[in-house]
């Protein structure tokens, strides 16, 4: 029956990626860097304002610090999958356009190995990529001006295994490493007019990424008193690598005839991914009330990608959650409706104009228990902003739905009759 | 459940991102459209002696000048027939006059006097194997004119000249219509007595080159279509005697042969100009020698001669670069031109080592479609004068050839201007200071 279920899941899953073709972002500032980067470490997290290093619960996965691992009940295992939708409106200085975008928006499954020893493996998008760009551009010393389109689409994903070691019962430590992959298409059209002629000028990028990374987590619970707690947690990041690989091929287009100026010329570069690190804090009061703050700082200065450094600037991610569960009763195995709240804010790692694109977003859901098991379907929603109609740049207000399915199973149980 | 179909819905809606302008610093930073002018250009001109002119379409006759090349010299070389209707009838001879009419064409100084002349041809005219006569064709003429006018031309007046002609001629020619001589009767016989006519201006005047009518001229007034006669003819004035009619101005018409041989030979006195010394094997002279300044001119071809010597460094450009286009400015020296007088466009043709002509410039990705350097008038705060030439695809099949270029192109009149204008416009050369010319090429660079 258990792996039935999650056979069932895993179809759905690798369905969903088939799709994942259909656009995760729509956002211009996705055309810089690795693109537009993804939050998915569980739709709790989610509708926590993204916390999840400081937060442990035995019902719902958190891949945000690995050491949470420890918290899953023994003999039993956590399946989170969630999709997302968001709508975008666009905006700068004149106009506006919507958009809406949507893909799945991970699968984790986590389980213990012994006592002591617990494992997760997750896949998920890590960035995504997908912008339509028009603009105007100048020649230099020349009063006219050319158009460009600029089409992107893609992303990275990554799929990661983890591993938990509950040193004792309130401290716990666990390790990620994980594999990011991806491929990012990029059109660049130029069109000009000489002399009455119009060309086209098509440059079509093929990137393809892969590389690989490593972090660390640990968890100390502090019993405060009978009725609540602390979760201390941190993070720690090790710089990765990212090799790319890009295929060129540009075409030159004018009066009805097409002629190829470059063939699939190929170039390759090794991005560095910054160094992170993150501590976070929840305060669990009662079995009602739990609360969490996260900070979270990525290094992106001190990364090397295929944009000037200018553009890059550190990332500092603060972020607050509650939920409560009204009618939680400690005494009783059956699952209640939890409800969510938070808010996070991220400085952001790209920088324009002298302006770093700022995302905020408020955050609310649920956690409806399905089935009489300790198994939950979430809802969030969150509102958010993004950059600015300062400098001719481009504000984004966007609402994102999330729905996951967290759900709870037994693990390899031998039947104890005895 | 809803909520989510309402915003799959809205994702139906979409506005156009096109209409969507985001700032430039949105995109991959180095990629796009950079203009390069620095490349070295070298001018010189080039003459073609010879330019085919018979049946040209118009006469030229006169004298014009320039700083440039010198002295220009047009002669109209033509045939005459006799008019069918030459009948006789009992008349005594007045006089005889060769009537020309004006076309509007003229190039040059048009307040200076000059001196026309109407020669006799010696011999008779004959087209080559190819059946072309040249600007530099010849034929025997008796130097005694026939008539001759001196004259202020108005070319521009829709009016006629007439230049007297001798007495013994007009006599001669008399005695064989009463005669009724077969001369008169028969085209060939005819044209072996007369073999033909040369008008001539005395050389060596600042004056100006005009032009004439070869054919009449049609007006069609609604329905009418009125035909008046402005091709050059001789008219052998007479009266009758007795004169029962009062009839007056009657003439007998010997009109010009449209169907015959006629050219215009021109030739050119390059002493004391930038062009001395120029000749028909050493035809071309760098700007380096010409005060850095390129010439075009019709009559006597002059061409202006481009070489883009280096266009191998555009492959540094770099890998994923792409080269676009390019455009080619000349522009006129001020001063020496009237706006007004310049033609609207050149023709560009593309020519080999030997400055031999290839064929005309083509359009970018045509095979039938050619290039003309057009003028450009802009009137800013000052007037600019431009010709313009989009050599994108000469550019092109230059780049695709690895081995060193000895290609070159050249502007300048077409051969049809060539042969019944004797026109000029002098342009900066290379190194001209704000009259170099500009050589702007395209690239995509990322």
């Amino acid at each position: 029956m258990n792996f039935k279920k999650i056979f069932f899941s895993l179809l759905i899953t690798i369905s969903c990626f088939g799709l994942s073709a259909q656009n995760n972002t729509s956002s211009p500032y996705s055309g810089l860097g690795i693109g537009e980067l993804e939050m998915s470490s569980g739709g709790r997290n989610t509708a926590m304002g993204q916390t999840g290093i400081g937060l442990r619960s035995n019902l719902f996965m958190n891949t945000a610090n690995p050491a949470s691992l420890t918290a899953i009940d023994p003999q039993s295992f956590l399946f989170d999958i969630g999709v997302n939708f968001e709508y975008t409106k666009l905006e700068n200085k004149s106009k506006s356009v919507d958009v809406t975008d949507g893909n799945l928006s991970w699968l984790q499954i986590g389980f213990p190995i012994s006592k002591k020893l617990f494992g997760a493996i997750s896949i998920n998008p890590k960035s995504s990529v997908g912008y339509n760009i028009f603009t105007l551009k100048s020649i230099d010393g020349l009063p006219a001006q050319y158009e460009s389109l600029y089409e992107g689409t893609g992303g990275l994903s990554e799929a990661a295994g983890m591993l938990a070691w509950k040193l004792s019962k309130n401290i716990s430590f666990g390790a990620k490493a994980g594999y990011i992959w991806g491929n990012v298409s990029q059109t660049l059209e130029q069109n000009i007019v000489i002399s009455s002629t119009q060309y086209s000028l098509i440059q079509e990028d093929n990137i393809s990424y892969a590389g690989s990374y490593f972090n660390l987590g640990t968890q100390l619970s502090v019993p405060f008193s009978s009725k609540s707690s602390f979760v201390l947690g941190s993070i720690v990041g090790l710089s990765s690598r990212l090799n790319s690989e890009t295929s060129t091929t540009i075409t030159k287009s004018y009066s009805s005839s097409s002629e190829i100026m470059a063939s699939d010329v190929k170039s390759s570069s090794t991005a560095k991914l910054p160094i992170d690190f993150g501590v976070g804090v929840s305060f669990l009061y009662g079995p009602k009330w739990v609360a969490a703050i996260d900070y979270k700082r990525s290094n992106w200065d001190e990364a090397t990608l295929n944009i000037s450094s200018e553009k890059l600037s550190t990332n500092n991610s603060y972020r607050m959650g509650f939920e409560f569960s009204p009618k939680n009763d400690p005494k009783s195995f059956r699952q209640t409706a939890k409800y969510r709240l938070g808010y996070r804010f991220d400085t952001g790692y790209i920088k324009m104009y002298n302006y770093q694109i700022h995302e905020q977003a408020i955050t609310f859901g649920a956690g409806i228990p399905i089935k009489r098991d300790k198994s939950f379907a979430n809802f969030s929603v969150e509102l958010g902003l993004r950059g600015t109609t300062s400098a001719n740049l481009v504000q984004e207000k966007f609402v994102k739905l999330n729905c996951s399915f967290n759900l709870w199973d037994r693990w390899f149980t031998k039947r104890q009759i005895d | 459940m809803s909520l989510v179909l309402t915003i799959l819905t809205v994702s139906c809606n979409i506005s156009t991102i096109e209409d969507f302008v985001v700032g430039e610093n949105f995109i991959k930073d180095k990629t796009g459209i950079t203009m390069i002018d620095t490349l070295t250009i070298q001018s010189s001109i080039v003459k073609f002696d010879s330019i085919i002119s018979n049946s040209s379409g118009r006469l030229l006759v006169g004298n014009n000048y320039n700083s440039f090349s010198g002295y220009k010299n047009s002669k109209a070389y033509m045939e005459m027939v006799f008019d069918d209707d030459i009948s006789y009838t009992e008349f005594v001879f007045d006089s005889i006059c060769m009537v020309l009419n004006y076309d509007t064409y003229y190039s040059g100084d048009t307040t200076v006097t000059q001196t026309f002349e109407i020669c006799q041809l010696q011999e008779e005219m004959e087209l080559d194997d190819n059946s072309y006569l040249y600007t530099t064709s010849r034929f025997t003429y008796n130097s005694s004119p026939l008539g001759s006018i001196t004259l202020t031309p108005r070319p521009n007046t829709n009016s006629t000249i007439n230049i007297r002609l001798a007495d013994r001629f007009g006599e001669k020619l008399a005695t064989m219509i009463k005669e009724e001589n077969d001369t008169i009767e028969d085209e060939t016989l005819f044209k072996e007595f007369f073999k033909g006519l040369v008008i001539q201006s005395k050389e060596n005047v600042k004056g100006s080159v005009i032009g004439f009518s070869t054919a009449d001229s049609e007006t069609s007034e609604s329905t009418e279509t009125e035909t008046t006669s402005t091709k050059p003819e001789i008219r052998l004035y007479y009266h009758l005697t007795p004169n029962p009619g009062d009839l007056s101005d009657l003439y007998y018409k010997f009109s010009f042969n449209s169907d015959g041989i006629y050219f215009n030979q021109i030739t050119e006195d390059n002493s004391n100009s930038l062009m001395e010394g120029i000749s028909e094997t050493e035809n071309e002279r760098s700007t380096k020698l010409t005060n850095n300044q390129l010439f075009v001119q019709s009559g006597v071809q002059v061409f202006s001669k481009i070489k883009i010597p280096y266009l191998d460094n555009l492959f540094w450009m770099g890998e994923n670069s792409a080269y676009i286009g390019a455009t080619l400015r000349l522009f006129p020296v001020k001063g020496t031109y009237k706006t007004a007088d310049l033609p609207d466009s050149l023709y560009v043709y593309n020519a080999d080592r030997k400055n031999h002509i290839t064929g005309q410039v083509t359009a970018p990705g045509s095979t039938e479609e050619y290039v003309y350097a057009t003028l450009n008038v802009n009137v800013d705060v000052e007037e600019t004068v431009y010709y313009e030439v989009d050599i994108s695809s000469y550019i092109d099949t230059d780049l695709k050839e690895s081995m060193e270029t000895n290609r070159s192109f050249i502007i300048g009149y077409g051969s049809t201007a060539a042969k019944k204008t004797a026109n000029h416009i002098i342009l900066g050369g290379a190194n001209s200071g704000k009259y170099s010319p500009e050589l702007n090429v395209y690239y995509y660079h990322n």
